[in-house]
């Protein structure tokens, strides 16, 4: 028998990851609009 | 169990809050500010309330009724009160001063929900008895905050937040990860369970693998020194009550709160692991001071300070002796408090002059006094000067540090205050007094709600020196010691709540 635990848990990681990547995409899209550039040695106008 | 029914309220409630402002608040202009008010206020009176709710130890509630180890446990007991305390204090604070605050934004629902959610996330990050379950809170807060970060859509947010992300996210892997070793090596998730097996088979390699992923997932939330490369960009660039919200909650309910519960009741401490943790704080607070002295940018100096507070925090926890813990647990309060005043104040000038270059302030003293002096009063806290709140935690660190024996950390300590008076003193130099650098005639004090929200702190800040008399400790701080101390005896005082 198989342990179901972890399929339950691993859909719930998919859906928390979907979730970061949406948002990490809307900002991405963005950050194309405010520098014209992906290139992320363009986009360092923070120092960090 | 009378009373457990509470404990899932404060998730629920603040889930409820946010729900209500995404559905209707669009509509009704006037609801956001209610309800986010009201939501963290009835938060915060529930939370002092599981102060008289836990005098006969802790109180466990489960999920859906199925009982521990197989449904989720939610576990409230001395550390989980003294967090929620925090949390929902510095919130309710926070949502009061956003009523003025976030009118120069646009749509302010959104600000709401999202503000809502995290905090959310935080409580139940505080309260939950279950690994699995603590990862989902920590994502929920997480997202909240990296949109929340990229509130204001500028070039800076936007790259900041984006920085914030991927970095944030890196660490939820590992944190991921180590639940994952976790789970495969005890096949259980609750947290009580996992620390009883774990107990039962002694230290492995497993147990130190997972404790390095949680240093790095959990120390990158943290922010402690060789994880903060977010942390000055994300802070600074947040709208202000943001920033209070993450430099004075979020980054101890997911970092130093989650490290220690996972440290010190489900793994245990080892004598490496608390060295690793006592050299990573005394990292953080030297760099950290170090970094913040020469900024310019008031916002991006605060937010320097948070490392630096946070490597107290660390130091004094990592010490694990009873004085040191309840030092870096009283530091961990007090920090919330004046930190989150300093970035409302900060927030208060922007506000006001449109600018966080400290060089183009100067004199706003004589404008703004309300400002300036509830600054004063958190700088002087911050700084560890008597009889403010922050002198009690440190020189508690301090002690506890020499009577470790661990003379080179006391000695790191007070350096790093000295030199966090020096930065505080150029930003009441330059921000409050001195001359003025532009033409002071058309700045005003801030709206009533702002000046409410930063004396209410202002006057816990003054006063906070008072929780260490006896009989205020043993129901707050001392609560909160006593778990930790108690470390891996965790297990079977849940396990006895439930039997």
């Amino acid at each position: 028998m198989v342990d179901q635990l972890p399929q339950a848990l691993v859909l719930t990681a998919i859906v928390i990851g979907l979730a970061s990547t949406a948002l990490l995409v809307a900002i991405a899209m963005r950050i194309y609009e405010k520098y014209g550039t992906f290139d992320i040695t363009k986009i360092r106008e923070l120092k960090g | 169990m009378p009373g457990a029914n509470i404990i899932p309220l404060f998730v629920a409630v603040a889930l409820a809050g946010a729900f209500t402002i995404a559905i209707v608040g669009k509509k009704i202009k006037w609801l956001p500010d209610i309800v986010g008010s009201f939501i963290t206020l009835v938060l915060f009176i529930l939370s002092l309330l599981t102060i008289g709710m836990i005098n006969n130890g802790p109180i466990v509630y489960s999920v859906g009724f199925w009982r521990p180890p197989i449904g989720i446990s939610m576990v409230l007991d001395g550390l989980s009160s003294f967090m929620l305390i925090t949390v929902n204090l510095v919130a309710f604070a926070i949502a009061v001063y956003s009523i003025n605050y976030m009118k120069k934004f646009t749509s302010k629902w959104k600000f709401y929900t999202l503000f809502l959610l995290m905090v959310a996330g935080m409580n139940g990050v505080i309260i939950t008895g279950d690994l699995f379950n603590f990862f989902v809170f920590l994502e929920i807060a997480s997202v909240a905050s990296y949109a929340l970060v990229a509130f204001g859509t500028e070039r800076h947010e936007l790259e900041a937040a984006f920085k914030y992300a991927v970095m944030s996210t890196v660490g939820s892997l590992f944190i991921l990860l180590g639940i994952v070793f976790l789970y495969s090596f005890t096949s259980t998730l609750n947290m009580a369970d996992m620390t009883m097996i774990l107990a039962q088979k002694g230290a492995t390699n497993i147990t130190l693998m997972v404790s390095v992923m949680f240093i790095m997932g959990l120390g990158l939330k943290a922010a402690l020194v060789p994880f903060h490369a977010w942390l000055p960009d994300a802070h600074p660039s947040a709208p202000a009550p943001i920033s209070a919200m993450l430099s004075g909650v979020l980054i101890k309910s997911l970092g130093i709160y989650a490290l220690c519960r996972i440290f010190y009741n489900v793994i245990g401490l080892s004598p490496n692991i608390s060295s690793i943790l006592m050299f990573l704080g005394a990292l953080s607070m030297v760099v950290g001071v170090f970094l913040a002295i020469g900024q310019w940018d008031l916002k991006r100096l605060l937010a320097y300070h948070s490392i630096s507070q946070i490597g107290y925090i660390i130091l004094g926890l990592g010490l694990g002796t009873p004085l040191g813990i309840l030092g870096g647990l009283f530091h961990l309060f007090n920090h919330s408090l004046f930190k989150s005043l300093l970035f409302l104040n900060s927030g208060a000038i922007e506000y006001s002059m449109g600018t966080r270059d400290l060089q183009q302030m100067g004199n706003l003293a004589s404008k703004m006094p309300v400002t300036s002096t509830t600054n004063l009063t958190a700088s002087m806290s911050i700084a560890g000067v008597p009889p403010f709140n922050g002198f009690w935690s440190k020189l508690i660190i301090i002690v506890a540090a020499v009577e470790a024996g661990r003379f080179g950390y006391a000695f790191w300590a007070v350096l790093a205050s000295v030199i966090t008076l020096a930065s505080f003193m150029k930003v009441m130099k330059y921000a409050f007094f001195g001359s003025a650098k532009k033409d002071l005639g058309k700045i005003k004090e801030v709206p009533s709600f702002m000046k409410i929200s930063m004396i209410s702190l202002a006057l816990v800040c003054a006063i906070g020196g008072i929780l260490l008399i006896p009989a205020l400790r043993e129901v707050f701080l001392q609560r909160a010691t006593d778990v930790l101390l108690a470390g891996t005896k965790y297990a079977s005082v849940i396990f006895g709540v439930i039997r």
